[in-house]
């Protein structure tokens, strides 16, 4: 199991192992991600091998000190999602049914790990209001500006842009423990 | 906006909800190094790069073989890829376009190797072409050296009789027909101290076949000596270039008769020319 700058350096070096390696720890989430965002299943596995393959190809530009690494990836991930969203405006949303159970990374204690960071998050997001959490999955996951979120949800720019403000707030307390070790 | 406005902006900005002038002025913040800002900032990112964790579990059994297959290009196009409903179309055009890329590039092949043939026949032509001219000039320059052969020979020749003219003590002899000889006439040039003579015949009629005319000196000591055999040409002109043999004596005539071609040591046929020095 490779630490975080072993992994790093390995990507750096287009070292297979080190992109395999990265796979397992996000490739579930970051496909979950994009079909989250996409609703397409096809969609959503073309963005998540292009992510992983621009995470290969560009690992040089990674720098740890904007982020960790799953945040790049994920950002990644999601730049390229919205990119798609916009330029499909009249995307297909449909549901995809054969949705297939969940990967799980094949070693125990990255499974745990995950699996308790992703109760956390989950928790956190049940914790903000139902108001809170709409306007920002349509920010984050549809990636709306507060503007478009305001005229999607019919309500004023101001109160759109509070209520997103406050809902990070809340995650960003509610997710500490995290935040701190995803720096 | 003050400073409190931008701080308050960091995890919008991090979330990327903020219009284009908000996220510009927030930005210019950042760069101008206020630190807490930045430091912040890593903060916000940190959360939303947390928020994926919250989606649907969902996962693509086939995603990740086709992720490591895509490190492998040269084996991409051999990979299978299980057929999803929305690919069909996508799928299917791209075949027709790599079928019309393909005829097309067929096309373009074809035509480069009729291309390539039709210049491979010009340059064949062009080297059949050289090599007559190559022939044409060997065969011209055989022609010039033999030319120049001949040429050398002929001034030998000319050298020689000049040499027989500008010799002292040169007799000339001029010989006629003889009286039952048909009508013609010779001249020969003696050069005693040369030991060389020339000789010119005119209007000598043709011998008959295995035959030759053949010339003679007739000496004060030993009679008639061969001095050669020669043939007249298609117009009746003979040349023969001679010598004179020592201890002969004096040359007293000389005269030609018709011999074997091969000639002989003394004359056996009849007499045609006949001339006195």
């Amino acid at each position: 199991v490779l630490d975080t700058d072993q992994l790093v350096t390995g990507l750096r070096r287009h070292e297979p192992g080190a992109l395999e390696e990265l796979y397992d720890r996000f490739g579930g989430a970051v496909y979950a991600l994009a079909m989250r965002m996409t609703r397409d299943a096809a969609t959503a596995e073309e963005i998540s091998l292009d992510a992983f393959m621009q995470v290969w190809e560009q690992a040089e530009r990674f720098n740890a000190d904007h982020g960790s690494l799953q945040s790049w990836l994920f950002t990644i991930v999601r730049s390229r999602t919205i990119d798609r969203l916009r330029a499909v405006h009249a995307a297909k949303r449909t549901h995809v049914e054969d949705a297939t159970p969940a990967h799980e990374p094949a070693r125990p204690e990255e499974a745990a790990e995950a699996s308790q960071r992703r109760q956390l998050v989950r928790r956190a997001m049940a914790e903000l209001s139902h108001a809170q959490r709409t306007a920002l999955e349509l920010a984050y996951y549809e990636g709306l500006s507060h503007a478009q979120i305001a005229e999607r949800l019919g309500e004023p720019l101001g109160t759109v842009k509070g209520r997103i403000r406050q809902a990070m707030i809340t995650l960003r307390r509610l997710l500490a423990p995290a935040v701190l070790t995803s720096r | 906006m003050t400073h409190e406005d931008l701080y308050d902006d960091l995890p919008l900005l991090a979330l990327g909800t903020l219009d284009p002038d908000e996220r510009r002025a927030l930005e210019q913040h950042l760069a101008s190094g206020c630190a807490r800002c930045q430091d912040e900032l890593k903060n916000w990112h940190a959360v939303v790069g947390l928020l994926p964790l919250a989606a649907d579990e969902a996962d693509a059994p086939d995603l990740k073989p086709r992720l490591l297959q895509r490190l492998r290009p040269a084996a991409r196009s051999a990979k299978v890829i299980p057929l999803r409903r929305s690919w069909v179309l996508p799928l299917a055009t791209a075949a027709v376009l790599l079928l019309a890329i393909g005829t097309i590039r067929e096309v373009r092949v074809q035509h480069t190797m009729a291309e390539q043939g039709a210049e491979l026949a010009g340059m064949r032509a062009k080297l059949q072409a050289a090599e007559l001219n190559f022939q044409r000039a060997a065969v011209s320059l055989a022609d010039k050296e033999k030319n120049v052969a001949e040429l050398r020979t002929a001034l030998a020749a000319a050298q020689g009789a000049l040499g027989v003219l500008q010799s002292p003590g040169l007799q000339l002899v001029h010989l006629t027909q003889t009286p039952d000889a048909q009508p013609a006439e010779a001249h020969a040039l003696l050069s005693p101290d040369a030991q060389r003579a020339l000789f010119y015949a005119f209007d000598l009629p043709p011998v008959a076949a295995g035959k030759a005319y053949e010339l003679w000196w007739i000496t004060e000591k030993e009679g008639p000596v061969r001095a050669g055999v020669f043939l007249a040409d298609q117009n009746r002109l003979a040349r023969l270039d001679s010598t004179i043999p020592a201890g002969v004596g004096a040359i007293q005539a000389a005269a030609v008769t018709i011999e074997p071609a091969a000639g002989v040591a003394k004359p056996t046929g009849p007499m045609v020319l006949l001339g006195k020095v």
